[in-house]
């Protein structure tokens, strides 16, 4: 009895597995676990592995940044610091002259970013959708001012800002970008344009129908439902404008007073031995720990990490604005 | 004691009592007529003012403006500005009658005003400078104390920058064909690599934001500034290497060991050399491409989904045809950059410094604008190749514009 009453129960749940197995709505369910899974480890893979070719050189730097300068080419040491210091920090922050570098790169460019987004999200708009005659001419000459290299202009620029008398001045830097001239503005207006190219004709149509102008719809309709381009845009004009060498350097905008990061980075860079004697940071260390080329080599490592950091900071922020787009409900595009 | 009265003023005080009976007399008439110059000159500004806002408005359609504006309008004056401030604006007032304009019009009328500070800024900052360096390239430009003296020399730059010019390791024709290679090979792959970047970085996983700020890393490096102070860095790791402690990672090292065949190893090792220059190029691709992807409206995945649709399906039916449009931008920016930072321009930009010293050939200056135009020159063709490639896939079409 007691044997038989076994059999069957091992019999029934046997079959139950097999029943639970052979569930179609569970296969699928196992199906799509699997799948879920597959996908994922894939995406791991490739996206460590990306970010740690990215990583990999800063994370060496960083580590060298945070070691104590009398032990820059301490051969014993390969990753990890034997003694951790913030004085090649501190060296090199004396060398950027950083707070006030920073706080006037930051200034600029933040007006620049503005302006920058003002005028070209305007020319898209009108690219996109205010077609006039000629526009399409006009359209090769921003294409054609995002293929001429700044070099072929810029001798002829220095000689107009100078007839302004403009040069070492920042506004010749804001003049350029608020009236669509600066760094890759031709670049903005293409994506702009395509942003709104993008967007169904149908929001523009239905927000004249209700009554808005050209300029109603264009702030309240198009604007919104293009702030990936608004976020992108903004960010490449504040990074590119933060990092530009090249029309603070024609410009002549960087000076003593007015230290700007860029300039002051090359600088340091070229001759970091005048720099450090020239802004005093050599009486914070010894003669042997100077005369050593990799510490010099080292603290310029660590003003471009310096030199990076509150973009990164930034960036941090500014990545939740690339949310999901708003929900355009009422059109089916 | 009486005190005696003075009498006897002094012909000064005498003269300023009379100033102030005459001021407090005529006082009122003063004060009116300088109150009336002023409220003419006030008017004057106030006209400006409120004609230059009502044209704004008139013109991009700011309603609250106009209407504000339209019913505070001095009525007295408003002729005579009319027709002599604003005569040009009157002009166009009498020839374009905006709302009798049809609405395709009225349409160009605002794409101008919305195009103006761009086309201020070609008139101010493109304009001369660029025909400035068109002629440049054809002339012998030796500077000379206190100016520059110029002589036409024809085509000669341009032959010359394409046949005769070398620098100390090679030529400025073999580093832009070089270029122009590495442009061809590269922007395939970036799209494509970019894109799936792109869809990756899209999808919800843990530490997504940590990686979008890891691979935002290579826009910000990409600059002349760290380039230069990272150069320091080469140093450091040459120095390590010949102390014998550089590589840690030496992944050529543990494929041989593991019994690659060396051709093999090289290959894998050039690819993964590769790896790192197409992602510090693909940093602005994979941003644009997120912030294409993210404006995509989610109801179209939402109804695809409750189709039955599969991710497959919905990357190639939805995703795809939204983000073609910013296929073209991204290859042009691709274009731009690979060109800005490739070795060509840094050819132009030594020619500009230091024209006298290249092959001893003088006028340097005209042949880096021959060199900056035959650059130029280049990346129109590219252009056109892509025009033609748009053209057959469609690409730089709005999917919403012939619906």
């Amino acid at each position: 009895m007691k044997t038989h009453d076994i059999v069957d129960k091992t019999k029934a749940t046997i079959e139950n597995v097999i029943a639970k197995i052979k569930d179609p709505r569970k296969i699928n369910r196992r199906k799509k676990n699997i799948k879920k899974m597959v996908i994922s480890i894939i995406r791991t893979v490739i996206l460590f592995g990306l970010c740690f070719v990215i990583l990999y050189p800063i994370i060496q730097q960083l580590l060298q940044a945070f070691r104590a300068p009398e032990d820059a080419n301490d051969p014993s040491v390969i990753w990890i610091p034997k003694i951790w210091s913030l004085k090649n920090f501190k060296i090199a922050s004396i060398v950027l002259d950083y707070w006030r570098s920073v706080f006037n790169t930051f200034k600029i460019s933040m007006i620049s970013m503005i302006l920058q987004i003002a005028s070209t999200a305007l020319a898209g708009y009108a690219f996109a959708r205010l077609k006039f005659k000629g526009s399409g001419i006009l359209f090769m000459i921003v294409i054609l001012t995002i293929i001429i290299p700044p070099q072929a202009l810029s001798l002829s620029q220095y000689i107009y800002f100078r007839s302004l008398r403009l040069i070492g001045n920042e506004v010749a830097l804001y003049l350029m970008s608020g009236l669509g001239m600066g760094i890759r503005s031709g670049i903005f207006i293409y994506i702009f344009r395509s942003f709104f190219k993008g967007l169904p004709k149908e929001l523009e149509e239905s927000a004249q129908i209700d009554g808005a102008g050209v300029f109603r719809t264009f702030w309240n309709i198009m604007l919104p439902n293009a702030r990936g381009a608004l976020v992108t845009v903004g960010l490449f004009a504040f990074v590119w404008q933060w990092n530009d060498a090249y029309y603070v350097k024609i410009f002549e905008i960087s000076t003593a007073d007015f230290p700007l990061l860029t300039m002051r980075l090359i600088n340091a860079a070229e001759g970091m031995y005048n720099a450090l004697f020239y802004t005093g940071a050599l009486n914070l260390i010894g003669q042997d720990v100077w005369s050593n080329p990799v510490f010099l080599a080292l603290i310029s490592n660590v003003c471009a990490l310096l030199m990076m950091l509150p973009l990164l900071i930034m960036y941090l922020f500014v990545q939740k604005g690339f949310v999901e787009s708003i929900e355009r409900t009422g059109i089916v595009g | 004691m009486k005190k005696k009265k003075n009498n006897a003023a002094s012909p000064l005080t005498k003269i300023l009592l009379g100033f102030w009976l005459m001021i407090k007399k005529y006082s009122q008439t003063i004060f009116d007529y300088v109150q009336k110059e002023l409220n003419v000159v006030f008017h004057f500004l106030s006209v400006i003012i409120e004609k230059g806002i009502y044209f704004v408005a008139k013109y991009t359609g700011i309603s609250w403006l106009k209407h504000q504006w339209l019913t505070h309008m001095p009525s007295k004056i408003r002729p005579w500005f009319e027709y002599s401030i604003f005569l040009p604006f009157t002009i166009i007032d009498t020839f374009i009658h905006y709302k009798d304009l049809t609405y395709r019009q009225q349409k160009s009328v605002q794409g101008v005003l919305f195009a103006l500070p761009w086309i201020a800024g070609i008139l101010f900052f493109f304009i001369t400078p660029f025909f400035q360096s068109l002629l440049d390239s054809f002339y012998e430009l030796t500077p000379q104390p206190g100016t520059i003296s110029r002589v036409w020399v024809g085509f000669d730059n341009y032959r010359f920058a394409l046949n005769e010019h070398t620098t100390l390791t090679s030529s400025f024709r073999v580093e832009l064909l070089t270029t122009a290679g590495n442009v061809a090979a590269n922007i395939p792959v970036m799209l494509i690599f970019s894109l799936f970047i792109a869809v990756m970085l899209n999808m919800e996983f843990k530490g997504r934001a940590f990686v979008r700020a890891v691979f935002f890393i290579p826009v910000i490096l990409n600059s002349a500034a760290v380039a230069s102070a990272l150069g320091g860095g080469d140093a450091i790791t040459s120095i390590l290497e010949e102390q014998g402690i550089g590589q840690i990672f030496d992944l050529g090292f543990y494929l041989t060991q593991a019994g690659l065949p060396v051709f093999m190893v090289n290959f894998i090792a050039g690819l993964i050399g590769r790896i790192y220059d197409i992602l510090a190029l693909a940093g602005v691709p994979i941003l644009l491409f997120l912030a294409a992807i993210q404006s995509i409206p989610k109801h179209l995945y939402e109804a695809a989904k409750i189709e039955g649709a599969t991710a497959y399906e919905m990357f190639w039916l939805i995703t795809l045809p939204n983000v073609k449009i910013h296929m073209i931008t991204v290859a042009i920016y691709a274009l731009v950059d690979t060109f800005l930072t490739s070795s060509v321009s840094g050819i132009i930009a030594q020619q500009l410094n230091n024209p006298q010293y290249v092959n001893n050939h003088s006028g340097g200056w005209g042949v880096a604008s021959a060199m900056a135009w035959i650059y130029v020159g280049m990346n129109v063709i590219f252009l056109l190749i892509f025009g033609i490639f748009a053209k057959i896939f469609k690409m730089g079409e709005s999917q919403y514009e012939n619906s």
